[in-house]
């Protein structure tokens, strides 16, 4: 009887194990590969994969490749890289286009995180968009992020308080801004 | 640390006319105001901080940033000199504070804090600095604390936790140095004395925070008759005359910041009390 209770414990403790362990593995969204209309997330994610971001400029204002859904989450980059469609100078944005490009958008939001280390490069406005004139965000973090050979801007923020932009990177991006006021942040 | 190499175009401009780029590493822009631009590299792009116009671009503090390289030779040689800067500032003159930024080339209304490479003896330099303060702030603050209280009303002077007890008392004495806002001259000498500090100053002394004579090695002189004499002289520079005593019990600085919060700094281990007896504007020390 004392044996059998014993087993059924051991049983018990490894069943409840199993359990917090693949919780775990399901808390993040997983991404990578091809993006061809917004990804809007909606839980904390993480990129599994480069990804190559085709979306195409059909609404007004911010196409982004991805956008914070919700407040209260984070997009881990892991090393990976995000990549839009165009090359600096050419494909740019222009200042009186109404419909532009962006790698990840966080507006209206508070409390998101963009965590590198990992590269946005080469879209046709911003790497990350944080806020936007009407739209406000706060408490957001960019740490150790890259955002390299962006038209515009690296990162562009607007009524945007309260954030922490922290040992990030900004290289050759405003490349392509014809006549904007650009360039790393 | 954020880093920003590279960014920017020299062929981007507000308009035709204009001489610089507008592209930047980091630039501010619009309604940008009280931010903390802090121990950045910045170098290779056409403009390495740009401030913009508009006279919104104002209470920003630059400090203990890398600005070098800004623009690359290259740019320079093909669009001329005046394409972009270490600092490009269109801001009004005076409205942001530059503090220990290591930079070459600045265009702007000024004052310049460029050119600043630093000494040889740098790091030396900066222990010194750094020593100076914590000496000065032993002598006259030996537990130094900052708090915010949510939701309190504000006191209209400053109070003080206990009548203070007299030590001992000078024969008269004469000291020269700047007035100032002593609870704000305590936590930051540089903010305190700058132009851009004028307009909060003036809002903290109509609230009642008290004010102090700081003599030019660091030492701060609290009139015994409150703000009375010192009010119209904030950020002067002016010779004093009077007899000091030495308190040693504790005194609070309340300030109010904001409409509903207030800061707190007590200051423990003693501090200086002159009874002034004469007082006159000086003119300011040349530099």
């Amino acid at each position: 009887m004392s044996q059998l209770l014993s087993r059924r414990i051991t049983i018990s403790v490894l069943f409840v194990f199993g359990l917090l362990v693949c919780g775990a593995r399901t808390q993040a969204r997983e991404i990578s590969g091809a993006i061809s209309t917004t990804l809007t997330i909606f839980e904390d994610s993480e990129l599994t994969g480069d990804v190559t971001c085709t979306v195409p400029l059909t609404m007004p204002g911010a196409n982004p490749c991805i956008s914070f859904g919700a407040d209260h989450l984070k997009l881990r980059l892991n090393g990976y890289t995000i990549t839009g469609p165009v090359t600096p100078p050419t494909g740019c944005s222009l200042p009186s286009d109404s419909m532009y490009g962006v790698g990840i958008a966080a507006i209206d939001r508070s409390d998101v995180k963009i965590e590198g280390p990992g590269t946005i490069q080469h879209f046709e406005r911003w790497g990350i968009l944080v806020g936007l004139t009407g739209h406000p965000s706060s408490q957001v973090t960019v740490k150790k992020v890259t955002a390299y050979h962006n038209c515009w801007s690296g990162m562009q923020t607007f009524s945007t308080s309260e954030s922490n932009f922290e040992e990030n990177v900004f290289a050759d991006d405003a490349g392509g801004s014809n006549g904007a006021s650009c360039g790393g942040t | 640390m954020n880093s920003f190499y590279g960014n920017g175009a020299a062929t981007s401009k507000a308009s035709a006319s204009t001489p610089n780029s507008n592209n930047f590493g980091l630039g501010l822009l619009g309604v940008s105001q009280n931010n903390l631009i802090e121990r950045n590299k910045i170098g290779g792009n056409i403009n390495g901080v740009y401030l913009g116009g508009g006279g919104q671009v104002l209470g920003n503090i630059i400090r203990g940033n890398l600005i070098l390289g800004n623009p690359p030779a290259e740019a320079i040689r093909e669009f001329g000199v005046s394409i972009g800067a270490d600092i490009q500032d269109k801001s009004t003159a005076g409205a942001n504070l530059f503090e220990d930024n290591r930079c070459l080339t600045y265009a702007g209304a000024g004052p310049s804090p460029c050119p600043n490479v630093g000494e040889p003896q740098e790091d030396a330099g900066q222990e010194a600095v750094a020593g100076f303060v914590r000496n000065r702030l032993a002598t006259q603050a030996r537990v130094f604390h900052a708090v915010f209280h949510l939701n309190s009303p504000l006191l209209p002077k400053a109070a003080r936790l206990a009548v203070p007890r007299r030590i001992a008392e000078s024969d008269s004495v004469t000291l020269t140095g700047r007035v100032v806002d002593a609870a704000c001259y305590m936590l930051h000498v540089a903010a305190a004395i700058s132009v851009s500090h004028m307009k909060c100053g003036t809002a903290c002394l109509a609230r009642g925070v008290p004010l102090a004579i700081a003599t030019d090695d660091g030492v701060l002189y609290f009139p015994a008759d409150g703000n009375q004499r010192l009010k119209t002289l904030l950020n002067a520079r002016v010779r004093a005359s009077g007899t000091v005593v030495e308190k040693q019990d504790p005194m609070e600085l309340k300030m109010p910041v904001g409409e509903k919060n207030q800061m707190v700094v007590r200051v423990e281990g003693g501090y200086k009390q002159i009874t002034i007896e004469t007082l006159e504007k000086i003119p300011a020390r040349r530099r």
